[in-house]
């Protein structure tokens, strides 16, 4: 699982250069305090771990959930080609295949952050809606996929696989039953062929 | 002697006031709790608040014991032996009985899991228990495949797997019951062993 550090940073224009390295450097630090010290960060805690001050932290994010919604922007957008990747169409057991590669290869590099993502999404509003809206295009994908394969039964199958290829089985594998990267694929891309093979 | 029992009532009541502010705060506002936001709330001292439950963790582990109370019974319901179709039909339907109760505690269970030792130790705890009660119910049925099988059910059964359906696919109860009953009736009839109890 990564760090983390190589998804935080941002590109920036010349003239937010210093306001950038500034956002940066809170950025970072909410991930230490959380990851490090298992602390939930506030004003005081990050001024002292980032070492800008308490005000210009205010003055930046207005409330933690703004800076909540900065983070999850940065890492958006520096995660969205993997994001975006898909399969290309053809064989049914390909796709589904490189399906399982893609999503896990995603999880696998970004678990660190999206960790402590899930702590954003149950306290703000709005990291919830960014999640729904990726959630939702990701959904209209695999049933852009699954549809000349299942015609009418695409509904039911599309809300399977993607149960199936989710952030949320992912993390059940890996860090409750506590299941090698290996033992996860295996599992996922079998039941996958299960699940398919069954209509 | 009086005296003494009627302190201890006093400190009860307070405790419970405490526990209940941080449980309000946790799954009604969805605030992490703090111990300035349990001051807040409570409208007690930091150091009287500290004097009842030292850290935040101290706190999370009260809670898991009244969450654990007051679901016991549901999170420990496991089928009856029978035939396996029957009895994978009657964990979904047991499962998702719990987590539909049990859903603002385990809610705040995944958020505290990450800063709160004792809430982590109790999800490790639980897990365990739930993976042994479906080994028991399954070694019948798959033999030298058991250990395989029980991860995919425990899997697909788990309640990281209620949370997708329910709260990432909105998916209502039946839908997700289906659902769940769908991917463990399509595990079950792709057996190569021999299915011995049946």
């Amino acid at each position: 699982m990564g760090s983390g550090e190589g998804v935080m940073s941002v590109e920036s224009s010349n003239a937010g250069v210093d306001q950038e390295n500034v956002r940066e450097k809170v950025r970072k630090a909410v991930f230490r305090l959380m990851h490090d010290d298992r602390k939930i960060p506030d004003p005081k805690n990050l001024s002292e771990k980032s070492g800008v001050s308490e005000d210009l932290i205010n003055q930046m994010y207005p409330t933690i959930e703004d800076l909540a919604v900065d983070i999850t922007d940065v890492l958006d957008a520096n995660l969205a080609p993997q994001y975006e990747a898909f399969p290309e169409p053809g064989d049914l057991q390909d796709m589904l295949a490189e399906l399982i590669e893609i999503r896990i290869n995603l999880y696998e590099e970004t678990a660190f952050v999206r960790t402590y993502g899930e702590v954003s999404e149950h306290m703000f509003p709005k990291i919830r809606e960014k999640r729904a809206i990726r959630d939702g295009l990701f959904r209209a994908r695999i049933f852009d996929m699954l549809q000349p394969h299942f015609g009418q039964k695409t509904d039911d199958m599309a809300a399977q696989v993607e149960a199936l290829v989710s952030w949320e089985f992912w993390r059940h594998m890996r860090n409750i039953q506590r299941l090698s990267e290996e033992k996860t694929r295996r599992i996922i891309g079998n039941l996958l062929q299960q699940v398919v093979r069954a209509p | 002697m009086r005296i003494n029992r009627d302190k201890t009532r006093l400190e009860n009541s307070v405790r419970i006031s405490i526990r209940d502010a941080a449980l309000c705060l946790a799954a009604k506002d969805r605030v992490i709790p703090t111990l300035d936001s349990l001051v807040q709330e409570t409208g007690l001292s930091a150091a009287q608040i500290e004097a009842y439950y030292p850290t935040m963790d101290d706190v999370a582990n009260e809670i898991s014991k009244v969450a654990e109370a007051m679901f016991l019974d549901l999170e420990d319901a496991m089928p009856s032996p029978g035939p396996l179709a029957q009895m994978l039909d009657e964990l979904a339907d047991l499962r998702a009985r719990y987590y539909e109760a049990a859903a603002d505690f385990k809610h705040l269970g995944d958020a505290g899991g990450h800063f709160l030792p004792s809430v982590a130790t109790s999800v490790a705890i639980r897990s365990a228990r739930y993976r042994a009660s479906l080994h028991e119910l399954l070694e019948p049925h798959f033999l030298l495949s058991t250990d395989d099988m029980v991860a995919k059910v425990e899997f697909i059964t788990s309640w990281e797997s209620w949370r997708h359906l329910r709260g990432l696919q909105r998916l209502s109860v039946d839908q997700a019951v289906a659902l769940m009953k769908s991917i463990l009736t399509a595990v079950a009839s792709d057996v190569d062993q021999p299915v011995l109890a049946e």
